[in-house]
């Protein structure tokens, strides 16, 4: 069983949120809601300014806080340590959005009915779609995954039930890159089997220092970042996505 | 008031303007909070002020969760001063116990419907919490202890402590003789049926005071062990709810009491002594919360790391400052009423009532900002700090649930006695004595055996559920095992073989078939032994 794991270059990382934009197509996600997001940061005063950016996926915890506190087992771990939701099960209670201190789960508020990627009104797309969607529903998010048989994969847009990144799981599955790590321009996230000494993340990790996001709660995140150091005090978010559904 | 024989005691099927006017504007509120409610599941709780965390820069819990802890809260004062009234004795308290039970199921009732107001999709809540709850969850705890078996035994006590009112009511012809009798269930008065309700009533509520304790913690540790938002993880989080709990409950009670003496002319019965008696309660509660207070804003802003401090500063100089300060007036203003009156040995009623309010006010301030601040200035990662503004619909549900409570309260008051109904055959006093002593005559009768079986039973069936049925205990959570349960009485393969016939029956079965409701079974089976006990058919003589 792999322990897959992704790896963050913060050296690398631009800050173009291709990453972003990638999830959203991958995932189909509503309007104002991001399971990947990448943070653009300033540092210091006048004329010694510093600017960086941090992608923000679900960190897939090992010891994932949201997994404990979900009252029906709705989040669970899976064993290749993709923290999974499954949507079917979900009561929409939002504890696991609450205990999670990274704050990557979206609860979906309403229906999704506009605003898609894609506008689902346009001539051509209904050509294709039949007028039959929205919501609209990819196949592959739909199936069930695992050996659990579960619907984790982003097919869940349903109203009043919590969502977040999926590590692509249903792209993870067929042996491909999660969609964010696929279309990074400038390779600044990898992705890989941690258990694999020969796997991209697993040699990264071992030639580079590497952090992870508020270690101190031990939570174990699966998620590592090279090249660069966490965001502190001083550090300010400019440039804030500020999509409130 | 005139009593006469035919008449049912205090007030009860006797309709007054008053009480029509009241129970009028209840149901005007508890309406307007329905169409709240369903407006909300049809569109999604996007026609509330929530909002996620992070990037949208919202609070995912607000109102309901607030006042479900309230609710939760005030039921905490109901069936504790019914207990202590039967374990300390306190006889002048009586005209109060019935009163307070009921509040109790009736704040546990609107705790519930306010978790359900919450979800966002309520209708899974109510099937799969009992399919596939999980141990570690705090919620747990909350749903099978609080409404499981807190609910269920304050019913339990309820019930059998009324028989003896319905027994009295049911020789009175009225309309309500049949609900009288049925609650009377052959009741007789007979020293042996009062020896067995003193002994299970003191059984009951040795059990009730320790489940009440914790099912008050459980719902501090849903705060108290979230490591990732500051403000909440603190080992003060539960002690501070069941002090919180009290003083809203008490001051509630006062306001009730008060309401009572008044409409029923009940100045004998609920008199000045009751009145002290609540007041000093509540006044050494505030005194302990007050000292909470001042510690945890000492630890927050002395020692505190940048985001504990950040929270503190959000609540005392920052956004919910007016309602902090607020609240923290109410708490000093009504600490220093009582204060005056346990300093200088008189009491007055309408002094105690408006601490009564405002202990309230000051509970749903302080509720309120126990739930919000931590989420929406909380935050770990520099997102920035969200805002969280109730919506109208989240007012008028809330309001509609207090309409609700108001509603069920109004009209038990004219269906049954609320206060115990004096009589003078009442022969056998309560002697604590009684209780450990064996049964009269005959060592181990067969209601005897049965009622202990089930109390055994119960216990054990809770056992096997929690520790070997139910998802096992784990640290870290690294498996797919911790999430799920971990026998289930009817395979799986039967449930999606018989869904196919009959989705009702699949559906039933799973539920039935699962740890969770294995559990709370054992809880109501260990309740309903009190139950057994006492209605199991008198042999003849």
């Amino acid at each position: 069983m792999p322990r897959y794991g992704m790896v963050i270059d913060l050296s690398r990382c631009m800050g173009c949120r291709a990453c972003m934009e990638a999830c959203k197509v991958e995932n189909n996600t509503p309007q104002a809601i991001f399971w990947m997001y990448v943070f653009r940061f300033e540092e210091g005063e006048f004329p010694n300014v510093r600017q960086w950016f941090m992608p923000r996926p679900c960190m897939h915890c090992d010891n994932a806080p949201c997994v404990k506190v979900c009252p029906v087992g709705a989040r669970y771990k899976r064993e290749d340590g993709l923290v999974a939701t499954d949507w079917e099960r979900c009561i929409g209670c939002r504890y696991c959005e609450v205990a999670c201190p990274y704050g990557v789960n979206y609860f979906n508020w309403k229906r999704p009915d506009r605003n898609y990627y894609l506008d689902w009104g346009v001539p051509e797309l209904r050509s294709i779609t039949s007028g039959a969607v929205p919501p609209y529903r990819n196949p592959d998010l739909d199936q069930p995954y695992g050996e659990e048989k579960r619907r984790i994969a982003g097919g869940g847009h349903v109203k009043g039930v919590i969502e977040k990144c999926t590590f692509c799981v249903h792209r993870v599955e067929k042996g491909k890159l999660p969609a964010c790590v696929a279309n990074c321009p400038v390779q600044a996230l990898l992705f890989g089997d941690l258990d694999d000494p020969e796997s991209v993340v697993s040699r990264v990790l071992r030639q580079k220092p590497h952090f992870r996001l508020l270690e101190e709660l031990g939570t174990e995140p699966r998620v590592f970042y090279v090249g660069g150091k966490p965001p502190g005090p001083e550090t300010r978010q400019i440039e804030p996505v500020r999509a409130r559904m | 008031m005139r009593r006469t024989k035919e008449r049912l005691p205090y007030g009860v099927g006797q309709i007054t303007p008053g009480w029509l006017l009241l129970v009028g504007l209840a149901v005007a509120v508890f309406v307007s909070g329905l169409q709240a409610y369903l407006q909300q599941l049809r569109e999604g709780l996007v026609v509330t002020g929530l909002r996620d965390i992070g990037t949208m820069g919202g609070a995912p819990w607000g109102l309901y969760v607030a006042f479900d802890v309230y609710f939760v809260g005030v039921s905490f004062a109901g069936i504790t001063v019914a207990a202590l009234i039967r374990l300390l004795n306190l006889k002048q308290l009586k005209p109060l116990s019935r009163m307070a039970e009921l509040l109790t199921i009736i704040a546990l009732l609107l705790a519930a419907l306010a978790i359900l107001a919450d979800l966002g999709q309520p209708l899974r809540g109510l099937l799969n919490l009992p399919r596939y709850a999980r141990p570690q969850s705090p919620f747990f705890g909350t749903f099978t202890l609080v409404v499981a078996g807190y609910l269920f035994a304050s019913l339990i006590y309820f019930f059998l402590d009324g028989r003896r009112d319905a027994a009295i009511c049911a020789r009175i012809p009225s309309s309500l003789q049949g609900f009288h009798r049925l609650w009377a269930s052959g009741y007789q008065g007979t020293p042996e049926e009062q020896e067995r309700h003193h002994r299970t009533s003191f059984w009951l509520a040795i059990a009730i005071v320790p489940l009440l304790v914790t099912a008050h913690s459980t719902l501090g540790f849903v705060f108290g062990l979230q490591v990732g938002r500051p403000g909440w993880y603190s080992a003060l989080q539960a002690p501070a709810f069941v002090v919180m709990a009290g003083i809203s409950g008490l001051g509630l009670l006062v306001i009730l009491a008060a309401i009572f003496r008044r409409a029923l002319r009940a100045y004998e019965s609920l008199n000045l002594e009751i009145f002290q008696w609540l007041g000093r309660f509540l006044f050494i509660l505030i005194a302990i919360y007050l000292y909470f207070t001042v510690v945890e804003v000492l630890t927050g802003m002395y020692t505190g790391g940048q985001y504990e401090r950040r929270v503190m500063e959000t609540l005392l100089f920052g956004d919910y400052a007016p309602i902090y300060w607020f609240s923290i007036l109410c708490l000093g203003i009504s600490f220093a009423l009582l204060a005056f009156q346990v300093l200088s040995q008189r009491w007055w009623i309408s002094l105690l009532v408006l601490s009564g309010v405002l202990v309230n006010l000051a509970a749903v301030g302080k509720r309120f900002l126990i739930v919000v601040p931590s989420q929406t200035h909380g935050m770990l990662l520099p997102y920035g700090p969200g805002s969280y503004v109730p919506s109208p619909v989240e007012v008028r549900i809330i309001l509609g649930l207090i309409g609700l409570g108001t509603l069920l309260y109004a009209v038990f008051a004219k269906v049954f006695p609320i206060m115990e109904v004096e009589a003078p055959e009442e022969a056998l006093p309560w002697q604590a004595r009684m209780v450990f002593s064996m049964p009269s005559r005959r060592a181990l009768s067969p209601r005897t055996v049965v009622a202990i079986a089930m109390v055994v039973a119960g216990f054990a069936i809770q056992a096997i559920a929690y520790f070997f049925f139910a998802a096992p205990w784990g640290f870290p959570p690294r498996s797919p095992v911790y999430s799920n349960p971990r026998v289930v009485l009817v395979p799986t393969t039967v449930v999606a073989s018989v869904e196919s016939r009959a989705q009702a029956l699949a559906l039933a079965l799973s539920i039935l078939g699962s740890p969770p409701t294995l559990f709370i079974l054992g809880v109501i089976l260990v309740f309903l032994a009190a139950v057994v006990y006492e209605l199991w058919p008198q042999k003849p003589a």
